[in-house]
């Protein structure tokens, strides 16, 4: 009986959903009067495990960063479907070798860009990387690697971040197939990902080239969708698709008055959220495990934002401009 | 589910076939002795059935209870009613059985003689209780294990999650009370 094996852990994961701050929390941490009022407010939270008197404001993201291990091992712990959680902490291998490859090629130091909550630790990617040995990789991840450390000296670093991108949203569009919801949200994920490289590429360098380069495919929106609209002068949200619509009106509207896609990002996570809050009503599936990840990575990002914009002095109008909706 | 009932229903059928095959007596021409064995395989089915189904739901509704306490041990009572839903089918099916026992005489004195026909009946009163317990402690226990997961996070509610459970438990006392009246029908 395929349900039996969900009702455990679904249990703990309902349970543990409770500490996931929710919006009323966060605004009254974005109402924090500085810092030290943020770290005050969040020692009631779980984020108060990691820290202590002696913790100052400025160590955020050490708090942060094991919090979020933390999380990562319960679900690795509890989910009764490794395959799909992996998926996430797959991004971070990914992400990883991003960084690694990027340091290899230019020789600079990434060492504080790497996340070690990736399915392989940062040594032996970087063995991988370096040719010293041969461990054990994702096939996908593995087949990219391949294929960049071949064409190492003839390739840029946009063509790696491609690459390696696009790899990644095949592999997890091609994982979440029998997941209805899982599907929806990374068909989506490579929607908005085509949609912000169009809009870059069209507004920012009019680079039509490098656009058919990154395109991936899988995604609801062709091709040809994105090649016909690059012959527009004028772009408007309803030449996509009315599911983006709102999303492209902001990121334009904004656009024409900072000359800046920013918000495309935010837009693109609060999406993507937003698709995976369905999973709170899923009871014996794994989606609601990959929807905990992706709600506490949001929190994150979220805490960040808050103490990077407090610790800098800057405005709350503009802090609170850049915060993610909650999950809860 | 669903897949596995027509797997069962095969595997009798094709017992009975193979039975009628091997030992050349018809299911409905049988020798008077099987009046009884047919009213005990009756009586055995519903509590193997609605036990089954108990034993499921009960695994599903306490597993999730489990969960929800080993991030937060505190609300026992709470859940204690949602786990313990299930079970009542398992109970509906020993009541039915116990009524055929008694109407066969397994308690008191020598057991009746009973007809192949009385048998029969027997067997086939015993079958709504046995199979409405069975599927309604499963998907019982999949509405209590929601009802505990709702509870995890609206410690309130517990009263709605048990009302929805009840909702499920309705059609096991159908089940039940139509085995009730088959079982008393029989003309001995």
């Amino acid at each position: 009986m395929g349900d039996s094996k969900y009702a455990y852990p679904t249990g703990a994961l309902r349970a543990k959903e409770n500490t996931i701050i929710d919006r009323h929390k966060i605004n009254s941490l974005a109402d924090a009067e500085n810092e030290y009022a943020l770290l005050n407010l969040l020692r009631e939270t779980i984020y108060g495990d990691f820290i202590t008197e002696e913790t100052t404001p400025s160590s955020f993201e050490n708090i942060l960063s094991l919090t979020f291990q933390r999380e990562c091992n319960f679900i690795k712990e509890i989910t009764p479907e490794p395959n799909i959680t992996n998926l996430f902490f797959l991004k971070y291998d990914f992400f990883n070798a991003k960084a690694l490859m990027k340091s290899s090629i230019l020789d600079v130091q990434t060492e504080n860009l790497y996340k070690d909550i990736g399915l392989i630790s940062i040594d032996d990617l970087k063995s991988y990387i370096n040719e010293e040995s041969k461990p054990k990789l994702n096939n996908a991840l593995k087949e990219t690697l391949d294929s960049i450390i071949k064409d190492k000296k003839n390739i840029n670093l946009f063509e790696i971040e491609t690459r390696l991108d696009k790899s990644y949203l095949h592999y997890a569009l091609e994982q979440s197939d029998h997941y209805l919801l899982l599907k929806d949200f990374h068909k989506s994920w490579i929607d908005l990902t085509n949609i912000c490289s169009f809009l870059r590429f069209k507004l920012d360098s009019d680079e039509i080239e490098l656009f058919k380069y990154s395109f991936v495919y899988g995604g609801y929106l062709e091709k040809s969708v994105f090649l016909n609209l690059w012959k527009e002068e004028m772009l408007k949200s309803s030449d996509f698709s009315n599911r983006y619509k709102s999303l492209i009106e902001t990121a334009l509207e904004e656009y024409q008055k900072e000359k800046t896609l920013e918000i495309m990002e935010k837009g693109k996570d609060n999406f993507l959220l937003k698709k995976l809050q369905n999973a709170k009503y899923l009871s014996f599936a794994p989606e609601p495990f990959y929807a905990f990840l992706l709600a506490r990575e949001n929190e994150i990002k979220i805490l960040r934002i808050l103490f990077v914009g407090m610790i800098n002095k800057m405005s709350r109008e503009k802090i609170r401009k850049m915060l993610r909706v909650s999950y809860v | 589910m669903k897949s596995r009932l027509i797997v069962l229903f095969l595997i009798v059928t094709a017992g009975l076939i193979l039975a009628e095959e091997q030992t050349g007596i018809s299911v409905t021409n049988l020798p008077s002795s099987w009046g009884l064995a047919l009213a005990a395989f009756g009586a055995a089915i519903s509590v193997f059935l609605a036990g089954i189904g108990s034993s499921m739901g009960i695994g599903l509704s306490a597993s999730a209870a489990a969960g929800v306490m080993s991030e937060n041990p505190a609300g026992f009572g709470r859940y204690l009613v949602l786990i313990a839903l299930p079970g009542t089918q398992g109970i509906y099916g020993f009541v039915a059985a116990f009524l055929i026992l008694q109407r066969i005489g397994a308690f008191k004195g020598p057991l009746k003689a009973i007809t192949p026909d009385q048998g029969w009946y027997f067997f086939f009163a015993a079958l709504p209780v046995a199979f409405a317990c069975f599927l309604s402690a499963v998907y019982q226990g999949k509405v209590c294990a929601n009802g505990i997961y709702m509870v995890a996070k609206q410690s309130k509610e517990s009263g709605k999650a048990i009302v929805m459970g009840v909702f499920v438990e309705f059609y096991a006392v159908l089940g039940l009370l139509v085995s009730f009246f088959l079982i008393n029908a029989v003309k001995m």
